[in-house]
């Protein structure tokens, strides 16, 4: 309205004049940093699974062109991706791709992997070539479980800590015959939504066992003049499918989600999956954590749609706790225990167990500061099988 | 601690003054000094907000009564910063026949716009209520009530750059504020009670076609306040109070239930400065009304955020009325202009008619 009243310019597109502080205008970033032209002229672009159609896109990874001449692509999704490369001629390409299940088998022109990275050479002939990851149907047939947490902030090595209990509980996970399939997290993993911040948590994960979902919270998203967020770590907005269950991760780091994710809620929620879970940073109920979001209608749009669609449960991180609510229109769980200041003596630091069985079960797994005891606040209870 | 902190910000004013409604408009003697004291106050109560809220970080629920702290104490000490300034033209501040006080009846045309492709903001249109009565000696009650409605839908694009543009929200919605309000006056201040309930309906259609209306409903029923007199013409006032939520949205066309559950704390302080006018033309005579005020609640939109703080402040908002009456008539109208500064700024102009309470002197 200001800017408008000043006449800061005539009628104008969205964004044309980006301010990255605003979700629609990192809307916008995500998805123009979901695909890439390669020096050699290779359209690579992120799709969903399931496309057949090369000419769009969805914001569903980032691609970049390497100053050592690889084209990266970091998959955002957990899980299954899909990637188009289209040319007009033959083209040998170098194409890195990060953040892949390791399980995943080996990729068409696949030349190494090491963790959660892979290094395809390929020779792409005139038209659309697909590098797709599946997951192994034995992977998908029965239970498996997911690791959530947000909040790091200020404190990358309490989350590397994190990130070596992750190998403990991708062994747990497969003892109990419910393989671990990924991580969340939920916001905050800066403090001062610098790029350095963000590549020291990529740089992190890289240790993981289980590739990362990773959502925007209210640290990682100020700075107006840089999509530092999209730039470095990829979409703040995600909706995929795992195995049988729905996520639908968004980016609530302002307070507020961007009018156009906020229209497009049904479309992105709406899944024949057996499970359905919601991930956010801001928590929705205002009561529940204070005045949370600087938009209450929005908020409120979210819980109906979720609501509505029945959803199992809905994470988020902000405050720096273990939070659990039966109360409200759908389940919420609160993990902000990555490594935040939770001005405690004793820090409850740790994370959440999403279970996929019959029905989805939640419990937390705590990971203490080095040298400290660990306390537990529940709910959300101790992993009975986590020992302390 | 809230009511801690809010009792700090407000103690130091809680002494002498004038008493009885008609002798609300006889000033304090040491209105320079009340000053001071606010202002020491607001400061104190931005300083303990701000501490509160930065020790305790994004733990929200904690920082919610430090943001309001934070915001009151900002206007106390703006405000008597801006009184001050005006009582060096004026030094004796007498007392005003009349002021520029909410009026029973006000039109309230909310402005708004989007220079954006393809998005309407219309703005939105209000009409409140508000006759005062004199219910008993140093006691009125002020029916308030307020409808307001959007002059139409609002639309937002999709910005995806592989789309068109096209619109992906269109929502139309309306509200209903019912905000009763009984006050008690003292000497030197007076005390406030408003239980209020506001509703708010959305109607959304979505890019996919897929429609839903929403229902929010904050239910306020002990929201207190006060009034300090600091001068003949300026005023500080608090007001704070627990809030309920219930939501409530529609499933194939039947309403869903929606619980009670409880919400963030409301609160409001603004500081108020009556201003007169010399003789206008016509044989007009005219007061007006300069108001700065916080409303912690982010009920109705984006607050006001900084940085990494988001979702802990309402917005900030100042609002200049002008009312003008016919020579010895009780009752002129009154026209105002209202500045919300938040995410995304607003303004506000106000038509209305002002009277004296109804059963006063």
């Amino acid at each position: 309205m200001f800017a408008l009243l000043l006449g800061l310019g005539c009628t104008r597109s969205e964004c044309s004049r980006p301010e990255y502080d605003r979700p629609e205008c990192r809307v916008q970033a995500e998805n123009e940093l979901a695909r890439g032209l390669s020096a050699e002229g290779v359209d690579v672009r992120f799709q969903a699974v399931g496309a057949a159609d090369a000419q769009s896109w969805d914001a569903l990874g980032r691609v970049e062109n390497l100053s050592t001449g690889e084209l990266y692509a970091r998959v955002g999704t957990l899980g299954d991706f899909r990637i188009s490369l289209e040319t007009d001629q033959m083209v040998e390409l170098l194409l890195v791709l990060d953040n892949v299940d390791p399980r995943i088998p080996e990729l068409d022109g696949q030349v190494s992997q090491a963790g959660l990275r892979r290094e395809l050479e390929l020779v792409l002939m005139p038209g659309v070539t697909w590098v797709e990851g599946t997951l192994p149907e034995t992977l998908c047939s029965g239970a498996f479980r997911l690791a959530a947490v947000g909040d790091i902030q200020t404190n990358p090595l309490q989350f590397r800590r994190i990130v070596e209990e992750l190998h403990a509980e991708y062994d747990r996970s497969e003892a109990a015959g419910a393989p671990l399939l990924g991580v969340v997290l939920l916001g905050d993993i800066s403090e001062h939504s610098l790029a350095e911040e963000l590549q020291e948590v990529l740089d992190m994960l890289v240790s993981s066992p289980v590739p990362a979902a990773v959502l925007p919270g209210n640290h990682d998203v100020y700075n107006s003049r840089d999509a530092v967020f999209n730039r470095v770590v990829g979409p703040g907005n995600l909706s995929f499918d795992l195995c049988d269950a729905h996520l639908v991760l968004l980016d609530t780091g302002s307070g507020r989600l961007a009018p156009s994710v906020e229209g497009r809620l049904p479309e992105l929620i709406e899944s024949d999956q057996r499970f359905l879970v919601a991930g956010v940073h801001h928590p929705p109920i205002p009561g529940w954590t204070g005045a949370g979001w600087g938009d209450e209608v929005g908020a409120s749009s979210l819980l109906a749609e979720l609501a509505s669609a029945r959803a199992d449960l809905l994470m988020a991180g902000h405050v720096h706790q273990r939070l659990e609510f039966d109360d409200g229109p759908i389940p919420e769980v609160i993990v902000g225990t990555a490594g935040a200041d939770q001005v405690e003596v004793e820090p409850d630091y740790g994370f959440l167990r999403l279970d996929f069985q019959e029905a989805l079960d939640w419990c937390f797994v705590p990971v203490p500061a080095a040298g400290g005891a660990g306390v537990s606040r529940p709910p959300p209870p101790d992993c009975s099988d986590t020992p302390r | 601690m809230l009511a801690l902190g809010l009792c700090l910000l407000a103690a130091p004013l809680a002494h002498e003054g004038e008493p009885g409604l008609k002798d609300e408009l006889v000033p304090p003697t040491h209105a320079a000094q009340m000053r001071r004291r606010l202002r020491r106050a607001g400061l104190a109560g931005m300083a303990v907000g701000g501490l509160w809220y930065l020790a305790i970080g994004d733990t929200l629920g904690a920082g919610d009564p430090a943001s309001l702290i934070a915001g009151a104490g900002l206007v106390a000490t703006t405000g008597a910063l801006a009184g001050g300034a005006v009582a060096v033209l004026d030094p004796r501040e007498p007392p005003m026949d009349w002021e520029a006080s909410g009026p029973p009846l006000q039109l309230n045309w909310g402005l708004d716009g989007s220079n954006t492709y393809g998005e309407r903001n219309p703005g939105g249109l209000g009409l409140e209520m508000a006759p005062r009565f004199v219910v008993a000696d140093h006691m009125t009650l002020i029916a308030g009530m307020e409808f307001r409605s959007l002059l139409g839908s609002e639309l937002q694009v999709d910005s995806r750059p592989q789309g068109d543009f096209d619109t992906a929200l269109e929502r139309w919605s309306w509200g209903l504020d019912v905000t009763p309000e009984l006050r008690w006056y003292h000497e030197g201040f007076d005390l406030r009670l408003r239980p209020m309930v506001l509703t708010r309906q959305e109607a959304t259609t979505y890019a996919d076609g897929s429609g839903r209306q929403i229902r929010r409903q904050a239910i306020m029923p002990v929201t207190l306040g006060a009034r300090f007199y600091l001068s003949g013409r300026q005023r500080f006032a608090v007001y704070v109070g627990p809030r309920w939520d219930r939501l409530t949205w529609t499933e194939g066309g039947e309403w869903a239930d929606g619980d009670l559950r409880l919400g963030p704390l409301y609160g409001e302080a603004f500081y108020t400065l009556n201003l007169p006018h010399s003789e206008l033309p016509g044989g007009l005579q005219g007061a007006s009304r300069l108001r700065i005020g916080y409303e912690h609640s982010n009920f109705d939109g984006q607050g006001f955020d900084f940085g990494a703080s988001i979702g802990f402040f309402g917005p900030v908002t100042l609002r200049y009325d002008m009312q003008l009456r016919r020579p010895n008539w009780k009752s002129g109208v009154q026209v105002g202009v209202q500045g919300t500064l938040n995410q995304g700024g607003g303004v506000a102009l106000t038509l209305g008619w002002n009277a004296a309470p109804i059963g006063g002197q």
